[in-house]
């Protein structure tokens, strides 16, 4: 018995890149498919919110951060200057103090989540109770989109090295939710695999797919059994497995991925690399790879493939090397005994990055908005300044309206409230009415008053 | 399209839904498949030492090495990964990554990755038919044939390290017949091959132990065969380490001590050993080590992988050829340098063009491990030294000392350097200072002695144009440079305990547990050798090693 000939090679199969011709899943949101004002749909169902966050380590600094004024028609200081032209969807947030006794760089844990993390003496992972923002929203969107929600990374640069020193996203129990650094991975991972413009061509890549959803059916079904068998960390950490594998199953089984490609959602390949391990430490394209990860999030917003997505720009006490603003040193240390007026140009020239993302976004018409109209995008960081690792008056900034309970082109003070409650607003203002977040001393059941519409 | 706000606590009905949808989600139980692992009844020993705290039994996520490893010695070598394997997790610059596999996680973007990847690796062999016929020993006509469940039977206990319960081979052989019908029985066999590699059971190792008394789970049979394979070899255990394992060789102390010494005979161990060592000195920003360049202008980045190959060369040398005491490892003056590397030290090379032993001089400032080129830049900045980390290094790693996190009013305060003076007459400041000096007291005098020491390890005799002042004190002995420290530090008897500590956090991959300093006691109580070799074979006879704690519940 000879093998048989192979009309598509194994690799084309496995990734679904025909003549370099990629294909998405879904469809954006196309004007036809709304009301007459562009506002809903036409059956009168709500355009979807999406939610995700921004995140930086090292904190800011404040005396270029905070504004002087309160309320509509705040000024942007130098460090918030690079959101000009997003400033109408742009709700800042000052004072606001983390509810926990974690102090400096570990408090990102803390306040994200409320679990706690005795680093020095056991497991890293901050504990069962850490449950971040991003996936309370995602897990109540869950099975709405193809992706449940995204965890993307730009510098792969922690504190010396590239440990992973504080994550963004933490899963219902606890489990760490890794990033991903490479936007052509990333890229190739959610928006290429069906279809194809010929149809034998097609039906072999349906063929395919369906044996490997018969795959992951087995590996499920001789699965499962552990779970009852290891302890409370485990079992949230196989689940994040288990939900993976089953989300993977569902999006291999299901023929209508192969919908027609519409062209909105037919990215080129963003050829964009992202720093690999181990050449993490000194030229990393921050920009580059930042860029592409930011146009990922326009199309998988835009086509509603996921609504939900964390962003790690640099690690929690990063060590990145900002070669682009002329320094051979890294961040953290700087921020501790270098000039700070090179920390303010690196804040700077993060923000600027930020925007790049808020700017697609506020571009990409939805209807009678756009994107970021029906977006809540939290920017934060774990402490106020890198240099004084202050845990009160956090930078904390809300970009989107979410649909319309964020006004936008705001200021508010918390005046000491805590962080907590500032991220259940952010939470609510995506229509998710979660009833709590975090746990221990910072929990909190009422969002901050003041923030939503 | 209507979103009903919902409850985070909800996501298992969602989840649920979604399951529904898909149609084809068959669930087994298989509880109970593995043999022997009877939770209630099953009472081991308690582990012998009362005082001993073990955390409970994790699920360790393969590391990048034992993914590779492992797949390869299943499959055969000529593999190409195709994607990247999703990296170690550490927690950060002193975390081991045995200890990070039990946090790792398999996400999303993980899942699709190892899928493609297993899919990829099953093809790269099936696709070569003497390779196909080699890995599968027969020429299956049908799905029926009697070796397909042959085949899945040997090859499933290989990868999943342990027999497949009857219920995963009636899965597999089901999915081989599914397969089958709509092609041919090579290619179910191949995706079947994919399966049994994407699995949860060969990505974690599944050492969960066996009630034991005093509620603490005991580890042996395939589990520690697992274990102790993963650990020593970086890979999963052989067919003979699965038989000893069958056999009941791996059931207690004695069995795990001789199994580890024959182990250790690998050739392939030294590569762990090396590993260990590694992490141990944290040496992972050598890999494309960055300087400033406005400071050493003339340094070469490459020289970096220069400066971890001599360590591991001295691992190789130390531990296995001349099994030097663990003291000795601090003072040891053999060094092993490149034709750049001897440059580097001021050394004559001994000629051709790779890495060379030589002696370096007994009255010389450098010899050890910490006067390594690979540990001096690896502990110190992009453009300057650094005393606080290599001081830390001495107090955390090799003396076992508890070193507090600055206190908030200092961390709120970090004072302004002047960053023209030298390191001494900076540090000197610290320790004026009421709130730095309980920290700097502790450190400084152990880092200081090192500043003859550059950024790339370089020898000096200067800072900033300033006569170096190398004085320094290990807890009131005084001493002059970095060789009268070694000397200093190879005596301590902190030393060889705390080195055992590490070796049983590594190599169990468990962080710091109450009652580690008494397993080590005990460890070394055994009239056990001196060197690291044998230290590592006690360390794996131990509790530590063949003992976890009660499984963990959440809040």
């Amino acid at each position: 018995m000879s093998p048989k000939k192979k009309q598509v090679s194994r690799r084309a199969i496995l990734k679904g890149i025909l003549g370099g011709a990629a294909v998405a899943v879904t469809l954006p949101t196309l004007d036809c498919m709304l009301n007459g004002h562009g506002t809903a749909f036409a059956d009168g169902a709500a355009i979807p919110n999406r939610y995700g966050v921004w995140w930086w380590g090292n904190g800011v600094r404040r005396e270029h951060w905070i504004p002087e004024r309160a309320g509509r028609g705040f000024d942007l200081k130098a460090e918030t200057m690079p959101f000009a032209g997003v400033k109408d969807y742009m709700t800042m947030l000052t004072g606001y103090d983390v509810p926990s006794a974690e102090s400096a760089h570990n408090a990102a844990h803390a306040w994200l989540t409320a679990g706690h993390s005795d680093h020095s003496k056991t497991y890293h992972t901050p504990g069962s109770q850490a449950y971040s923002h991003d996936q309370i929203v995602a897990d109540a969107w869950a099975g709405q989109t193809p992706i449940h929600s995204l965890q993307l990374g730009v510098s792969r640069m922690g504190y010396e090295g590239n440990g992973t020193r504080g994550n963004t996203s933490y899963a219902d129990g606890g489990a760490v939710m890794h990033a991903e650094f490479d936007p052509q991975s990333v890229f190739d991972r959610i928006f290429v695999g069906v279809g194809g413009d010929d149809e034998a061509v097609s039906a072999e890549l349906r063929r395919a797919r369906g044996r490997r959803a018969s795959v992951l059916d087995a590996v499920m079904a001789t699965s499962t059994g552990l779970e009852a068998r290891v302890g409370a960390a485990d079992r949230a950490r196989l689940d994040q497995h288990f939900t993976a594998i089953r989300e993977l199953e569902v999006r291999l089984s299901d023929e209508s991925m192969a919908a027609p490609i519409a062209p909105i959602c037919d990215p080129r390949r963003t050829g964009a690399r992202g720093t690999g391990e181990g050449e993490h430490n000194s030229r990393e394209p921050l920009e580059e790879t930042h860029e592409a990860m930011a146009e990922i999030l326009r199309l998988a917003f835009a086509c509603d493939i996921t609504r939900v997505f964390s962003m790690q720009f640099i690690k929690h006490q990063g060590s990145t090397i900002f070669w682009q603003v002329g320094t051979d040193r890294q961040l953290h240390d700087i921020t501790h005994d270098g000039p700070q007026d090179l920390v303010h140009d690196i804040n700077v020239f993060m923000m600027t990055q930020f925007s790049v993302l808020l700017e697609k976004l506020r571009d990409t018409p939805v209807g009678a908005e756009n994107l970021l109209h029906y977006s809540t995008i939290l920017g934060t960081s774990e402490v106020g300044e890198g240099s004084g690792h202050q845990s009160n008056n956090l930078p904390m900034v809300l970009f989107g309206k979410g649909g319309g309970r964020l006004e936008g082109d705001q200021r508010i003070d918390g005046g000491g409230t805590s962080t907590s409650r500032a991220i259940l607003a952010a939470i609510h203002s995506t229509g998710v009415e979660a009833e709590s977040f975090a746990a221990n001393e910072g929990r909190a059941t009422e969002p901050a008053p003041g923030i939503l519409v | 399209m209507t979103h009903v706000p919902t409850h985070p606590t909800l996501l298992v009905s969602a989840l649920a839904g979604l399951v529904g949808l898909a149609g084809c989600v068959g669930f087994i139980d298989d509880a109970g498949a593995h043999g022997g692992d009877d939770e209630d009844r099953v009472v081991h020993p308690p582990p012998s030492d009362p005082g001993v705290s073990l955390p409970g039994p994790r699920l360790r996520r393969l590391t990048v090495d034992q993914y590779r490893n492992t797949v390869r010695d299943l499959l055969g070598g000529d593999l190409e990964d195709i994607s990247e394997i999703p990296a170690d997790y550490r927690a950060d610059e002193r975390g081991f990554t045995s200890i990070g596999a039990a946090e790792a996680t398999v996400g999303r973007a993980d899942t699709e990755r190892f899928e493609e990847l297993s899919l990829s690796y099953a093809a790269q062999v099936f696709d070569d038919v003497g390779r196909r016929e080699a890995l599968v020993g027969c020429d299956p006509s049908d799905a029926g044939d009697p070796c397909v469940v042959d085949f899945i039977t040997d090859f499933g206990r290989r990868a999943w390290r342990r027999p497949l319960g009857g219920d995963d081979i009636d899965v597999m052989v089901g999915l081989v017949s599914e397969l089958a019908e709509s092609g041919e029985v090579w290619d179910a066999l191949e995706l079947t091959v994919a399966a049994l590699l994407q699995s949860p059971h060969f990505l974690y190792r599944v050492e969960l132990g066996e009630r034991a008394a005093g509620d603490s789970r005991m580890i042996r049979g395939y589990e520690m065969a697992s274990r102790l394979s993963f650990a020593l070899l970086d890979r999963g255990p052989d067919d003979a380490l699965l038989d000893a394992a069958a056999a009941g060789e791996l059931d207690d102390g004695e069995g795990v001590r001789r199994h580890a010494q024959r182990l250790l005979e690998d050739p392939r161990a030294v590569a762990a050993i090396q590993r260990f060592f590694g992490e141990y000195l944290q040496l992972g920003s050598l890999e494309g080590i960055h300087r400033d360049p406005s400071v050493f202008p003339d340094f070469d980045p490459a020289l970096g992988d220069d400066f971890r190959r001599e360590i591991d060369l001295i691992v190789e040398d130390a531990v296995f050829d001349r099994r030097l005491a663990i003291g000795d490892l601090l003072t040891n003056r053999r060094a092993f340098v490149s034709p750049a590397l001897a440059d580097h030290y001021g050394v004559d090379h001994p000629g051709g063009d790779g890495f060379e032993p030589i002696d370096l001089p007994a009255d010389g400032p450098r010899g050890g491990l910490l006067a390594t080129a690979g540990f001096l830049a690896s502990h110190a900045a992009p453009e300057e030294t650094s005393p606080v980390k290599r001081g830390w290094f001495i107090r955390l790693s090799l003396l076992c000392d508890d070193i507090p996190e600055p206190p908030p009013e200092v961390q709120a305060n970090f004072p302004v350097v002047d960053r023209e003076k030298t390191m001494r007459q900076r540090f000197e400041e610290h320790t004026a200072s009421p709130t730095c000096r309980a920290c700097h007291e502790a450190l400084d005098p152990l880092g200081l002695p090192m500043e003859e020491f550059d950024a790339i390890g370089m020898f000096r005799v200067d800072d900033r144009g300033q006569e170096l002042d190398l004085s320094g004190e290990l807890d009131g002995v005084p001493f002059w440079g970095t060789a009268e420290m070694n000397d200093a530090l190879r005596d301590d008897p902190r030393v060889v305990p705390c080195m055992t500590r590490h070796v049983a956090r590594y190599f169990a991959g468990v962080p710091e547990f109450p009652g580690e300093a008494a397993v080590a006691d005990t460890v070394l109580a055994s009239g056990v050798g001196a060197d690291l070799r044998s230290i590592l074979i006690e360390v794996l006879a131990s509790d530590a090693f063949r003992y976890a704690g009660a499984l963990e519940e959440g809040e």
